[in-house]
């Protein structure tokens, strides 16, 4: 699958207040995209207008060369594959019962999933590493057992681009990783991923290509080690951080925040 | 040694056991449905002998030999027959417009009343009650034009704000029920009190006792369609209750899915309304004892709803017309008989989901 982004822009009333603007990129198979950006900087907003969740005042997503604005809904669903932020949902329907609608798409609007159906739901839910909680109320699950279930569901959607919005968000240290993991491996299959986070580590960690947002445009595009520079993400976050090196056993770049780089030492020790 | 197999195994017959629950669940409910439908024929004022009833029953499939008397035919097939049908297909159809809202709107609270069904039937009534003397006819035609009146204005009001599209539309439906109900007080206030203003009160209390056969044969479609359409997108329901931004993603098109349930619940409420006069309660709970004994999926939540609200209406009307010594208006009974029920229900079956 091929993802083009063209002069995408998109305005939240008719004040024409600037959701984002000027975006362009493109996505081929097996990319990994994290953009990275402050809170409120149009990343999920962005996010949503890839599968059409929301309407583009002007440009155009195209998947495969088909703008996506032309494309009928159950369409778009087996193509794109969306993990939203937590909420919660008003019935406590069981895990299994989550996962399976992840086979939506590819069911006729009359029909209930069949044996098939469930199968794959099965093994999703076994990728995921959730069997135990194949039949409990997802209701009652912890933020982040919610966020592997929803997880489980895109993997049972089986769509060719998948959209993570912050989905390390609600995950303890090793299931961010094992989560990150389990995305790496399904952009190894030639699955395209688009992430929204708000740690650069991540991105160093996974993903192929950095978009850095900043109300509403991308700043920078590339290469994590391209991207994420000091330079960068000072002017992204407004803050000083720091970027190392840790050769020895992971051979990997960290960030770290180092704080404001207004204020002096004094003021930093009356705080 | 093999816990981990161990553990395998047990949630294996869990789970095998969990599912054949559900299934005996609802094929015991649909077992009460044939003993409460059959009972309905014998019981009342005139007491049938069961097998002779029985016989009554058979003789309209296999041919058998009339060992009756006439008037038990009389009784049971123009007498109860449409009574029993009426309040099967409304209990049913009630029920089931009940938990589609509630799956639509993302909230158990809801009833098919929600967008003013039932306060555009009483408007409609009442106006056919005053302005047209009252013939039944009349009456069904107006409170079935008004019902649907109501419910449109509320959809086309919700499209007009561009906001929150579900919650709009319950907004809109509360401030068009409230504007009915009002305009149902006024033709109170002008009614005639001592001859119009007790059928619009009757009315409004519902009863199927003046239900015949032709009554059945008008409202049986509407009712039938909306049921069967509602049926099949059951499943789609749980989609949509994720919310509407997560349907969308996975594909559902959440406007026409909107609509179609509307379209749907209406139509099997305004027809249930028209000929029986408003029954709360029905639409409201049953749903809510269909969760508690099958869950909150709607796959099943909607089969087991359609079988409770059938049983539950014809179990209640089979007593209205039976336990006292005058016929009370059902809809006094569905809230009175159901309530208590309710509550030992609630304290019983505590399974997460409330």
């Amino acid at each position: 699958m091929k993802l083009t982004v063209q002069n995408a822009e998109y305005f939240y009333d008719e004040a024409r207040t600037a959701g984002f603007s000027d975006i362009n990129f493109t996505l081929e198979n097996g990319e990994f995209m994290c953009i990275l950006g402050p809170n409120g900087c149009g990343k999920t907003t962005l996010l949503k207008s890839i599968n059409r969740l929301i309407k583009l005042s002007r440009g155009s997503v195209e998947i495969d060369g088909r703008n996506v604005a032309d494309i009928p809904r159950p369409e778009i669903a087996q193509a794109i594959g969306y993990v939203p932020q937590l909420h919660q949902p008003a019935f406590p329907f069981t895990v299994l019962e989550v996962v399976l609608m992840g086979r939506s798409p590819h069911l006729a609007p009359f029909s209930s999933p069949k044996h098939h159906d469930v199968t794959i739901a099965d093994e999703a839910i076994d990728t995921m590493g959730i069997t135990p909680l194949r039949d409990k109320p997802y209701t009652q699950l912890s933020g982040g057992e919610r966020q592997l279930v929803v997880f489980a569901r895109v993997l049972a959607q089986k769509p060719s681009l998948i959209l993570l919005d912050e989905p390390t968000s609600h995950l303890d240290f090793s299931n961010q990783v094992r989560l990150l993991k389990t995305v790496e491996q399904l952009a190894a299959t030639g699955i395209l991923i688009i992430m929204t986070s708000h740690f650069p580590d991540h991105a160093f960690m996974v993903s192929s290509k950095v978009a850095l947002m900043k109300k509403g445009r991308i700043i920078d595009i590339g290469t994590p080690d391209d991207t994420i520079t000091e330079a960068n993400l000072k002017e992204v976050y407004d803050m000083k951080v720091k970027i190392i090196s840790i050769n020895s056993e992971i051979s990997r770049k960290i960030c770290l925040p180092v704080g404001d780089r207004l204020l002096s030492d004094k003021e930093n020790l009356k705080i | 040694m093999n816990s981990k197999l161990v553990e395998f195994k047990e949630n294996r017959i869990l789970r095998a056991f969990r599912r054949r629950r559900g299934f005996s669940v609802t094929a015991l409910v649909a077992l009460a449905l044939v003993v409460v439908f059959f009972l309905s024929f014998v019981i009342g004022r005139y007491q049938i002998p069961p097998f002779e009833g029985l016989k009554v029953l058979l003789s309209r499939v296999f041919p058998l030999s009339q060992t009756w008397p006439d008037i038990y035919e009389t009784v049971m097939l123009e007498i109860r027959l449409p009574r029993i049908l009426a309040a099967v297909l409304i209990g049913a159809g009630l029920a089931v417009s009940g938990a589609s809202f509630q799956g639509l709107f993302r909230n158990p609270l809801v009833s098919p009343d929600i967008l003013g069904v039932a306060a555009g039937a009483g408007f409609g009534a009442a106006l056919g009650i005053i302005v047209w003397g009252g013939n039944p006819v009349v009456i069904q035609i107006t409170a079935f034009i008004f019902s649907l009146l109501a419910v449109a204005i509320s959809y086309a009001v919700s499209k007009v704000v561009r906001s929150n599209p579900t919650l709009t539309l319950i907004l809109s439906g509360m401030a068009i029920a409230a504007l009915f109900t009002a305009l149902l007080s006024f033709m109170k206030y002008i009614a005639d009190p001592f001859d119009e203003l007790p059928t619009i009160v009757f009315w409004m209390m519902g009863s199927l006792s003046s239900i015949g056969m032709s009554d059945i044969f008008i409202v049986a479609p509407p009712i039938l369609a909306g049921i069967v359409i509602l049926m099949l997108i059951r499943w789609r329901l749980n989609v949509l209750a994720m919310g509407e931004e997560e349907a969308l993603s996975l594909g559902v098109d959440t406007k026409k899915m909107q609509m179609l349930i509307v379209v749907c619940a209406t139509l099997v409420t305004a027809a249930a309304v028209s000929i029986s006069g408003v029954i709360g309660w029905v639409g409201l709970v049953i749903p809510h004892i269909g969760r508690m004994l099958v869950g909150p999926s709607h796959e099943k939540l909607l089969t087991i709803s359609v079988l409770l609200g059938a049983v539950y209406l014809l179990a209640i009307d089979t007593i209205t017309r039976t336990a006292f010594p005058v016929e009370l208006p059902i809809g006094i009974l569905t809230a009175i008989i159901g309530v208590p029920f309710f509550i030992y229900l609630l304290n019983r079956g505590r399974r997460g989901w409330l």
